[in-house]
Order: structure tokens, then sequence, then C-alpha cells
């Protein structure tokens, strides 16, 4: 049996591919190299398309700390302008997500700071639904109910958490990142990250039980 | 987490925060974004911006003009050590001397 002949349209190396065959094990460059080369380049296209395809992730991460739609929106293009600024820091050793995920960890951090003193006096389901996410609405089952409700006892105690032990406890917990992520988003070492996280707990179980205490009914 | 209710609450959360839905949101946001984007783009980098970046530049012109300063120093009070040392004619006192 003879061996089967690679015809030569597929022998030809993909762009950043070896040449040789035997060595083909390099992986393709990311296309997110390409579109950000373009847009330090000026191409608003390229970084359109940056925009597109990461505004998902960004939005998520953005709704764990903005408290309603307008302050998403805002945060959210705060990112987006932050990264477009600084598209020229990116070095392209590590993948351009992480960059960009940095970025964003470090603008909501930014966002917890500025917005400090304006702490939400509120943040039941009904504020949830009237002001924020319309989208919890959609409740199929009791269990969703006390789901929805869960998250805005506890977006309602984090509010009086401070930055910090905010931010921790958002991604550690909500975002179900390992310690040593969370390091490398904040750029804290990860012993700071462990305390910061433990007293952020502790924090967080004497404000819950204050706002339970404060909305029991009083005989 | 060893406290059972605050991660009973954090579970219930992530699964509340699982179901929102933002595709509404996230429409039509490059739209919204690109405007800014140029806008930003056309009025160039801020009076600030500018200062800030020429802070370096102007901190390495100090430092050569002090050198320059310096060195520029020592070589003058020289000539001037040099012309008073002429001028006062203890120069032809000590050729005289000499011869």
């Amino acid at each position: 049996m003879t061996a089967l002949e690679i015809p030569a349209f597929l022998s030809t190396p993909v762009y950043g591919e070896s040449a040789d065959p035997t060595t083909r094990t390099m992986p393709i460059p990311c296309p997110d190299h390409l579109l950000v080369m373009a847009a330090r380049e000026g191409d608003p296209g390229a970084f359109g398309g940056i925009v597109a395809r990461y505004k998902s992730r960004v939005f998520a991460t953005a709704a764990k700390y903005a408290r309603n739609h307008h302050e998403l929106e805002d945060l959210a293009q705060d990112i987006f302008i932050k990264a477009w600024k600084g598209l020229s820091s990116f070095r392209g050793d590590a993948p351009f997500e992480h960059w960009l995920m940095r970025l964003a960890v470090r603008a909501c951090y930014d966002f917890l700071r500025r917005n400090r003193n304006r702490r939400e006096k509120e943040v039941s389901r009904d504020a949830l639904l009237e002001n924020g996410y319309p989208e919890l609405e959609t409740l199929n089952a009791p269990e969703e109910a006390a789901e929805t409700q869960a998250l805005g006892e506890l977006r309602r105690a984090m509010t009086l958490l401070n930055p910090k032990e905010r931010l921790v406890l958002t991604l550690l917990e909500l975002e179900e990142r390992p310690v040593r992520e969370v390091a490398h988003l904040t750029g804290w070492s990860e012993s700071n990250v462990k305390v910061r996280a433990f007293r952020a707990r502790q924090s967080l179980k004497k404000f819950i039980g204050r706002l339970r205490q404060s909305a029991a009914p009083v005989d | 987490m060893d406290d059972p209710a605050l991660h009973c609450l954090f579970q219930q959360a992530r699964r509340a925060q699982q179901r929102l839905d933002l595709s509404a949101r996230e429409y039509g946001f490059e739209t919204r974004l690109m405007p800014q984007l140029a806008e930003l783009a056309a009025r160039g980098p801020g009076t600030l911006y500018l200062l800030w970046r020429s802070v370096a530049g102007c901190a390495a012109m100090v430092g050569i003009l002090a050198v320059w300063f310096i060195l520029a120093q020592t070589p003058q009070a020289t000539e001037d050590d040099l012309s008073a040392f002429w001028d006062s004619g203890q120069a032809s006192h000590d050729g005289e001397f000499l011869n």
C-alpha cells in the first residue's frame, strides 16, 4: 500500500505554523494578537472585533459590581476605553484575555472605591427588579425566587464591605476563582488574598446578621 | 469556607447570577462605544498626559545641565586663577627669579 500523498495546498503552512510538517505542533497564533496589532495601528474595526469578542465576559464581570444597568453600561465602557488606551502596554507574553480581565478587575475596584460613599440603602429583590436587572423577573420556581432573594441579601450586605473585601469575596465566592488567580488579578500576594477573604467573611456575616435583625418584624 | 450558612448563601447567589441574561444590554454595545473612542482619538492626548509624559525628558535635561554646569565650573575657576596669577605680576617676578 502506498502512502497517501498530501496535496500541496494542505501542506502549505498556515500563517505562524512551522514549514516543517514534522514540527507542526506550534499552535496557530491567537487571532487576538492580530486584532490587537491592527487596533494598535489605528484600525477601529479591529478594536470593534475585540469588543464584540469580549463584551459578554466584561459585562458578566461588571454586573457583579454595578448596581443598575446605567452603572453596568458605564463600567463596561470604562473598561474598554481603558483597554483601548492601554493597548500599547500589552506585551503579548500572556493571552490577551488575561490582560483584559486583569484590567477589568482593576477598573471594577476603582469603581468600588469611587462609589464607596454612595452605599446603597437597600438592594432588595424589588430594587433589583425596578432599577437593575429585570431579567431576574422570570422566576419559574420557588427555588429561583429564593436564589434571587439570596442574591439581593448578599448584594445588600456586600455593599457595606470595604472595596478590597468586596472585591476579594466577589472573585473568590461569586466567580469561584482560585486564590492564585485572584492574587494574579488583583496584584496581591496569595497570603494577602487569604487574610483579606477571611476578614471579609467575618465582616459579611456580621452585616448579614444586622440586616436580618433590622428586617425582622418587631413584636 | 467554614460557615455552611454563608456557603449556602453564596451558592444560591451564584445560581441567581447565572440566570442573569445581559444579552439585551450587550446588544449594540460596540455601536455605542466606538463613537466615544473616535472622539477620544480625535481629541488626542490631554495636556496633563503630555506633561506627565514629558516629566522624564525634563528630569534628564535638568540632570545633563547640572552635570555640564559642574564640569564647566572647574576649568573656568582654573582659568580665572591663572589670569589672576598673570595679572598680579607674580609670574614675571618668579620668572626673573628663575633666570
